[in-house]
């Protein structure tokens, strides 16, 4: 009997290794078509083209295809760059297959021209974070769904889904053979995700500062080899920064008012046990609001996505109130601005007083996506400062910031149709 | 009753193996062309020079390959066939294949020496673009431009004009990939189907 325990036991842990090595992938550690010097020269490669050619080679047409590209653009080298965790990720094939496990790094690519790469993505590129749904999960901007088109055609939502915010699906990304993943930099998972897709894998994100987009640009830009188009795109970005900042930084900061920004939006009210989607969370680093010329009252709080309580948002005193319209804040039905309007506690703070409380963009999207932060720059400046920017037309900036960043004409305006407040502060 | 919904799906299966096998590629970025200039007299036993024109923006890397008609013939060393850095002859077959980069032009030779034969043919390949596809093949091949290919041109060859040998190259069905893929869960796919068919009937 216990010899028999035994054997099953043994058998039961040999299973487990067994089954642990095959779920563990290999990173491709060799150059195609090399000698194994780890250096492609212009013999080889061209040797490798010529017998292909003659259809006298056992390489493929991707092995030399790979080979041409990385003697052309790679020096004959394997490529290492390093990503937002500080980690080195090596390449050793050019990157013609991707996946992305969250919204930021898929609305990068696209930006940078390379959207026909990707093959699979998470739910919410699939879903609603790079175009919107409303509150029904229909798609709304539909003309602008239509035309971003994905590789073979078809639409975002008809890209595999590989990964949920809480579950990756490892075992359909390694079936699909991506040449990279891009990871969202708060899972730090480069390192698990290399060992079970069994390609590189990079991390890579930004924040609500400027600074943390031009470097996601340049890095982006850099793994995917689009260094002129990371150049074009960070350069429109800092000329619409400067564009407000060059105004806003005239003005002193006596006159700048006092602002309380709600990014969750407050269609929860003061609070929300579930998704924290409610007034009372703000944060103390919003760099959009600063360049916009307001004085954010968490200035001096620390940490992200911080829980105030609401007497202090009231003895804070803000002269205005930015209100995030939720993507659940239906046309026409009380959203979040009506929530602090009609709130009798909010009722003495300065904002609610004078009605300046605004809607605006939803800043996060998971992730802290370019086009709002930048949208919502513009979009402060002109209700902080309406003298000084009545010359800044929205629909038209708007529709540049998503030509730039989705390659596509009229989505603001489209948006428009469903969130009003996005052109009516013209 | 079961054997007709076998032979539905087994078509099913069928048609979609023969639907998809055709794989379109993204060539939109490709702006190159290569077009092939030919003497207009190949005089018997002569060395005449073949010229391959090439435009494109730069950078580019191309692989070439050249077979020439039937009755014609390679100078016999190597060096003697072209002055380009990268290229390998195969006499057996009649065949030169280059590998160039940022080179507009280059020239091999080549020496008429009988009356049967059809005409020049070639492809080349873009070695920088890319794809997400993966098992790329010889659907990519791209014909070389003749703008005087009317074989009735070369003195050398005396065939039919009107006949041309169909390139095996340009053959889709030759595409791996999404064809062979879908043939084979075609072909899977009715194992199957007449598999259960026939279990089923063991059973009864």
């Amino acid at each position: 009997m216990r010899i028999r325990s035994k054997f099953l036991s043994g058998t039961l842990m040999l299973t487990c290794l067994l089954v642990s090595v095959m779920t563990a992938a290999a990173l491709p550690s060799t150059l195609p078509c090399d000698d194994g010097d780890g250096i492609l020269t212009e013999k080889e490669v061209s040797d490798a083209v010529c017998d292909y050619m003659l259809v006298d080679s056992s390489y493929s047409l991707d092995d030399v295809g790979d080979a041409s590209y990385m003697l052309i653009f790679w020096n004959g080298k394997a490529k290492t760059v390093t990503d937002t965790h500080d980690r080195k990720v090596t390449f050793y094939r050019p990157i013609e297959r991707i996946i992305t496990t969250n919204p930021d790094n898929s609305r990068m690519i696209i930006a940078l021209g390379d959207l026909d790469k990707i093959v699979a993505t998470d739910e919410c590129t699939c879903f609603g974070c790079i175009l919107p749904r409303d509150e029904n999960d229909e798609k709304i901007a539909v003309n602008s769904w239509e035309a971003l088109q994905i590789y073979d055609g078809g639409q975002l939502d008809d890209f595999p889904e590989t990964n949920t915010r809480k579950e990756i699906d490892y075992e359909t990304m390694a079936i699909l053979r991506p040449d990279v993943v891009f990871d969202a930099t708060w899972y730090n998972r480069g390192d698990l995700i290399e060992e079970k897709v069994g390609c590189p894998c990079v991390d890579a994100g930004a924040g609500f500062t400027f600074v943390e987009s031009y470097e996601h640009i340049r890095m982006m830009g850099n793994v995917l080899d689009e260094q002129k188009r990371a150049d074009e795109l960070e350069n429109y970005v800092r000329s619409k920064v400067d564009m407000i900042e060059s105004v806003t930084s005239q003005i002193d900061d006596s006159d700048k008012p006092i602002v309380y920004f709600a990014p969750r939006g407050a269609n929860k009210g003061f609070y929300d046990a579930v998704e924290g989607r409610d007034f009372t969370r703000t944060e103390s680093v919003y760099e959009p609001l600063d360049i916009a010329g307001g004085i954010n009252v968490a200035n001096d709080c620390t940490g992200e996505n911080i829980n105030v309580p609401a007497e202090q948002i009231v003895a804070w005193e803000p002269e205005y109130i930015f209100v995030a319209w939720s993507s659940t804040s239906s046309l026409g039905e009380p959203n979040g601005v009506d929530f602090v309007m009609e709130t009798a506690e909010l009722s003495e703070i300065p904002a609610v007083r004078n009605n300046d409380v605004y809607a605006c963009i939803y800043p996060y999207c998971r992730g802290r996506p370019l086009d709002r932060s930048l949208l919502n720059m513009m979009y402060m400046a002109k209700c902080l400062h309406p003298e000084e920017f009545s010359a800044l037309d929205m629909e038209a900036e708007g529709n540049e910031v998503y030509r730039q960043i989705l390659g596509i004409d009229g989505v603001y305006t489209e948006l428009a149709e469903y969130q009003p407040f996005l052109i009516e502060v013209n | 009753m079961k054997v007709n919904i076998s032979i539905i799906y087994f078509a099913l299966l069928m048609l979609a193996g023969s639907a998809f096998s055709p794989v379109a590629l993204a060539m939109d970025g490709n702006t190159m062309e290569i077009t092939r200039n030919v003497p207009s007299s190949l005089p018997f036993g002569e060395t005449v020079e073949i010229t391959l024109e090439i435009t494109g923006e730069t950078p580019f890397m191309v692989g070439i390959v050249e077979t020439i008609p039937e009755g014609f013939s390679f100078p016999e060393d190597d060096p003697d066939v072209s002055d380009a850095i990268y290229f390998r002859v195969d006499r057996n077959t009649g065949k030169i294949a280059f590998s160039v980069s940022d080179e507009d032009e280059l020239t091999y030779r080549v020496i008429p020496s009988g009356a049967e034969g059809s005409s020049f043919e070639g492809y080349w390949v873009d070695m920088l673009f890319q794809t997400q596809e993966l098992n790329e093949g010889k659907e990519r091949w791209v014909p070389i431009t003749d703008p005087n290919a009317d074989p009735a041109t070369f003195s050398a060859s005396a065939g039919d004009p009107s006949v041309s040998e169909e390139p095996d190259y340009a053959s889709t069905s030759e595409a791996p990939g999404f064809g062979s893929l879908m043939g084979s869960l075609a072909i899977i796919g009715s194992l199957l189907v007449f598999r259960r068919s026939n279990s089923r009937g063991d059973i009864k």
